[in-house]
């Protein structure tokens, strides 16, 4: 049997005394894990070092791995979620996102002002985003980015999806309470005349 | 009533958003009376799902880092790794307690006899 073709759960139990094992498992969630850590502190470097650090720790922990109903993807990011809060603590800052840096997957070329018109829209949004409380900062990764569904976002959150999706709505109203107080201030400055 | 359905809509809705399929305007159909609150929280998700795209480590990055991870998988297959154990630690904790608070109650003791005989 190689590790190329059997179920993850499988490979999970090969991983905790097979090397290569582990190494697909790593090859199946290091994106997720990046872009999950990426968006939730906003700076390559660091990002880079708390994924490593999230390999390391399931590398050490993989023996004690259980399973018991909690997919393996839900134990990763429990891990990668406590050393973000750990890295916040640590920080006590939030970063925004510098976006001239993220090279997006399919993002289409437009105008140059279009494009500025746009990455400053997404600038804004990003920096609200960051300012919500962490928990629902995770909900929006895991929707969005991990396009994971509400009852998988419960189970890697420790609540029933109808409260994943009550805590979606709560997220939608406060972004829109941000924006419109950003906009608020926007409206507020003065014209220059010419 | 409706706060049941608003909540159910805008989770259909993100989620045929990250499929790529959502249209804000079926959705605002099937709640007519409240599409003042609805629309502006559809196009909210719809600001989020094209600010929040993949992105993609470095190559080198990954590289590097799956090199590091297989070496330390090795080395632990060769020493026979035993993860860390939280019960494990407290029961040496505990040990480690219980050896130096017999020591000092052994010296107390020992130093009464001491004094006594003296």
């Amino acid at each position: 049997m190689t590790a190329d073709n059997i179920e993850e759960a499988e490979l999970v139990e090969l991983a905790k005394t097979d090397p290569e094992a582990f190494g697909k498992l790593y090859e199946l969630y290091v994106d997720k894990i990046y872009n999950y850590v990426y968006y939730r502190i906003g700076n390559h470097q660091e990002a880079e070092d708390l994924t490593a650090k999230v390999f390391h720790r399931a590398l050490d922990h993989i023996p004690r791995y259980n399973n018991k109903g909690v997919p393996f993807a839900a134990w990763l990011y429990r891990i990668a979620h406590n050393l973000v809060a750990n890295w916040h603590r640590d920080h006590n800052r939030r970063k925004v996102v510098a976006l001239e840096q993220v090279t997006l997957k399919g993002d289409k070329q437009g105008s140059p002002h279009h494009a500025a018109e746009r990455s400053n829209e997404r600038e804004l949004l990003l920096e609200a985003i960051q300012k919500l409380p962490p928990e629902r900062q995770q909900l929006l990764t895991l929707k969005f980015i991990e396009r994971m569904s509400n009852a998988a976002i419960g189970q890697l959150m420790g609540r029933s999806e109808g409260a994943i999706k009550s805590l979606y709505h709560r997220t939608l109203v406060s972004l829109k309470d941000l924006l419109a107080e950003h906009q608020n201030l926007v409206d507020q400055l003065p014209v220059d005349e010419e | 009533m409706n706060k049941k359905m608003l909540k159910e809509i805008l989770a259909a809705h993100a989620d045929q958003l990250v499929n790529g399929k959502a249209s804000s305007e079926d959705y605002l159909k099937l709640l007519p009376e409240r599409d003042t609150e609805l629309e502006p929280l559809l196009s909210v998700a719809e600001q989020i799902q094209s600010a929040l795209q993949p992105i993609s480590p470095p190559n080198k990055f990954e590289r590097d880092l799956k090199q590091e991870l297989l070496i330390t998988a090795q080395q632990h297959q060769l020493e026979g790794y035993r993860p860390p154990s939280m019960s494990r630690d407290l029961l040496v904790l505990l040990a480690t307690l219980t050896f130096i608070f017999s020591l000092g109650l052994l010296l107390i003791v020992m130093r009464r006899k001491l004094t006594q005989s003296a």
